[in-house]
């Protein structure tokens, strides 16, 4: 009983450590955001606020066209996000369910995927798109990004953990195949689903090299590209960066707030090979 | 499709771009799998510029974020007011330096590099090799009615010139300054005459260490420039030969000649004896300490006078880059960036319109707003017998004490650091190896050997790539 007792209190000791750890970054850059510029570079390890400002988010917001940037950064998400998670569901589901030969194969290739560094990709495809008219446009930001090898795969473990007769019985009452992903096997896939549509979303919500790369327009810009534009090497002005970066974190931090008990499920569900 | 994010993490971009510029100045310096042209014509005169039917775009890349990329844009808008009809200047945000040289790089390939690039110090040599662009010195020359190049501060001019050849226009230059905590040095009793020297810097460390507790003598980032400084201010060349100045160009780095390992070891002795505090490689840590009193001295950019004001720091002066050699050829180097005129795929009413827009900006009153807003040091020497920059620099001491050591600066060998192309892959490698070096965990001899070595190694890669 003592024992077990011991057990818990260390369980819930390590727990608020590892809460500790993670959260302090998050409160460094809420704080820092937040206090007036001359009091951020005291030394101190942990900023503890005597008064709270608005002013370096305003100076943010002044710096660099942010707001029309969070709406492309928006825009740029939710096209991604829905492209990928589409194009996985049905490549997910044409690799699990139907019979057919070379899947293996296939599959093979599509992990293969996530062994090239995005960088190496990066030349090839501003060529691309730039030839294909796509310097500079919203469209030219997100088409390199239509599928992703990582949702694929997250989604075909998820369908291979499925019971098969559950997909067999759909055929017998007569769904065809997009019938079946979208009314049977989805739902049933919904903590993954929402998991893979979590790390999309990041994923496009943080892109930096691209689409700065792609574009040239303030305004097509990203959000992440916005922030890059407070970082300077003279007249640094950290108290401004931090209001920057909070800016960019608060969708990202409520994405994950919301969703972490799907994001959990989904990424601690029965991995089948 | 995508194997990954297309962001790419900000801490760990830097040896990835590094690493994708290498890949891609393999096809774009031998000027194969790529489509891109070269520049080779002569520079072009005013009369292409008349001979443009409707107003001249001129597309500008730069890497100016913050206060000073404001302050770059009224200037840009500034101009374009004035040449409404004629020229129209659209400049554009490119992220970091590495970012900014790194989208130019792709764009090469497909022709679409800006009309201007402002690209920073050390990329110098990558431009110069890639032969996109025509020499300042040339447009100069083809255009006598706009910047005279004799205007240029000759520490910056002297930067950008290889070969007795002005390559590109200095816009925004920074140098490296000594701060120093004024009630620290006293509490010490330190005489700050002895601070115009490294080995008088180095004592005076001491001296605060042993009188003052608590506090350190000195902070330094441990980045890539700082160690090219020690270099300059021994009056040694950082690559040989000649830093890359002349004919063939620089083949190996140096690291390990007499004053040079004095200066750096003097700098190392302090770290490992605990007389300076190690703050890593960012500047903003080390202003961080100098401001919170941790430390009573700090060497940092010029850029740091804004971060200390943005601090409200009070009592610290700032003081020269303190020498370790002789005078006549030894001093501080400059940093910053400069603006090229790109020739190849821009027509010629386009490049002789970029070069009055870069006229415009090297100008005495174009430079004197931009070094009030931005901190960086004017460029054009005619800025000195302005009344207005005479009553700035009187209310703010160390803006004076940067524009001196900028004019005093003497043009050698020494301080116009050093030109390969190679320059970004050469401080990745001898960074970490001085880190090891000022934490104690090797001895200095080796690291030093180590770093020459490795970067060397990435010298002789860049010039197999180029052709060289």
């Amino acid at each position: 009983m003592r024992r077990r007792q011991a057990g818990s209190v260390l369980r819930w000791l390590w727990l608020c450590i590892v809460v500790a750890v993670v959260t302090f970054p998050v409160y460094v850059t809420v704080v820092t955001a937040l206090l007036p510029s001359g009091d951020v570079a005291t030394g101190r390890l942990v900023p503890v606020p005597d008064q709270l400002t608005l002013a370096n988010v305003r100076a943010a917001l002044d710096s660099a066209p942010l707001s029309s940037q969070y709406l492309v950064s928006v825009a740029v998400t939710v096209l991604q996000s829905a492209a990928q998670l589409t194009t996985a569901a049905l490549a997910a589901y044409a690799l699990v369910f139907p019979r057919w030969r070379g899947r293996g194969v296939v599959f093979a290739l599509v992990l293969a995927t996530l062994a090239f560094p995005g960088e190496s990709l990066v030349i090839p495809n501003f060529e691309l798109a730039t030839a294909l008219g796509l310097r500079d446009t919203l469209l030219g930001i997100v088409v390199p990004y239509l599928a992703a090898g990582y949702a694929v795969f997250l989604l075909r473990q998820a369908f291979l953990a499925l019971p098969r007769e559950t997909w067999e019985a759909a055929r017998l009452d007569g769904c065809g195949d997009l019938r079946a992903l979208v009314h049977v096997i989805l739902p049933m896939a919904r903590p993954q689903l929402i998991t893979a549509a979590m790390w999309c979303a990041l994923s496009a919500w943080n892109g930096y090299f691209w689409p700065l790369l792609i574009t040239d327009s303030p305004q097509r810009r990203t959000i992440q590209v916005g922030l890059a534009q407070l970082v300077v090497d003279q007249a640094t002005t950290p108290a401004v960066i931090y209001a920057g970066t909070l800016l960019v974190l608060l969708p990202t931090l409520l994405l994950v707030l919301f969703g972490q008990r799907f994001l959990v499920r989904g990424l601690a569900s029965r991995v089948t090979t | 499709m995508s194997s990954r994010s297309s962001r790419s993490s900000r801490p760990g971009r830097l040896p990835v771009l590094a690493a994708l510029l290498t890949t891609v100045t393999v096809t774009t310096l031998t000027a194969c799998g790529g489509s891109g042209e070269e520049a080779t014509g002569a520079a072009p005169g005013p009369s292409a510029l008349g001979a443009a039917k409707g107003p001249v775009t001129v597309t500008l890349w730069h890497g100016l974020g913050g206060p000073a990329g404001k302050a770059f844009q009224k200037e840009i808008d500034a101009f374009n007011k004035a040449n409404s009809g004629k020229i129209v200047v659209k400049s554009s945000f490119q992220g970091s330096y590495a970012d900014a040289i790194a989208k130019y790089t792709s764009a090469i390939r497909d022709g679409g590099t800006p009309s201007i690039m402002v690209s920073n110090d050390i990329t110098t040599g990558y431009l110069r090799d890639a032969h996109q662009t025509v020499s300042a010195q040339d447009m100069a020359a083809a255009n006598p009615k706009d910047l005279d190049l004799d205007r240029l501060r000759p520490a910056a001019r002297d930067y950008y010139t290889a070969d007795g050849e002005l390559l590109a226009v200095p816009l925004n230059t920074s140098m490296p300054l000594l701060y120093v905590n004024d009630e620290l040095l006293d509490r010490a009793g330190v005489d700050r005459s002895s601070l115009g020297t490294l080995e008088g810097v180095a004592a005076a460390a001491r001296k605060i260490h042993a009188r003052v507790p608590g506090v350190k003598g000195i902070d330094m980032p441990l980045d890539g420039w700082w160690f090219e400084q020690l270099t300059a201010a021994a009056g040694a060349s950082y690559c040989t030969p000649d830093n890359g100045r002349k004919g063939d160009g620089a083949t190996a780095l140096s690291l390990t000649g007499g004053p040079q390992r004095k200066a750096i070891g003097t700098m190392a002795e302090l770290y490992t004896d605990g007389a300076a505090l190690n703050t890593g490689v960012d500047g903003n840590a080390a202003l961080s300490a100098f401001t919170a009193g941790k430390t009573a001295m700090m060497f940092n950019s010029s850029g740091a006078i804004g971060g200390l004001e943005e601090a409200k720091m009070t009592g610290y002066t700032a003081l020269p880059y303190p020498l370790s050699g002789s005078p006549s050829h030894a001093g501080a180097a400059i940093g910053g960036a400069a603006m090229w005129v790109d020739q190849a795929g821009h027509s010629k009413a386009e490049q002789v319109a970029s070069w009055k827009a870069i006229s415009y900006l090297a100008s005495a009153e174009a430079q004197e707003r931009f070094a009030k807003a931005s901190g960086y040091a004017p460029i054009n020497t005619e800025v000195d017998s302005s009344a207005t920059w005479k009553q700035f620099l009187a209310k703010n001491q160390p803006y004076a004490v940067l524009g001196k050591q900028f004019a005093d600066t003497r043009p050698t060998t020494a301080t116009s650091g050093c030109l390969t192309g190679a320059m970004s892959g050469v401080r990745a490698v001898v960074v970490p190896e001085m880190q090891q070096a000022f934490n104690g965990k090797a001895p200095l001899d080796t690291a030093l050997r180590a770093a020459e070595k490795a970067a060397t190694a990435k010298i002789k890669d860049y010039r197999g790539q180029a052709g060289q």
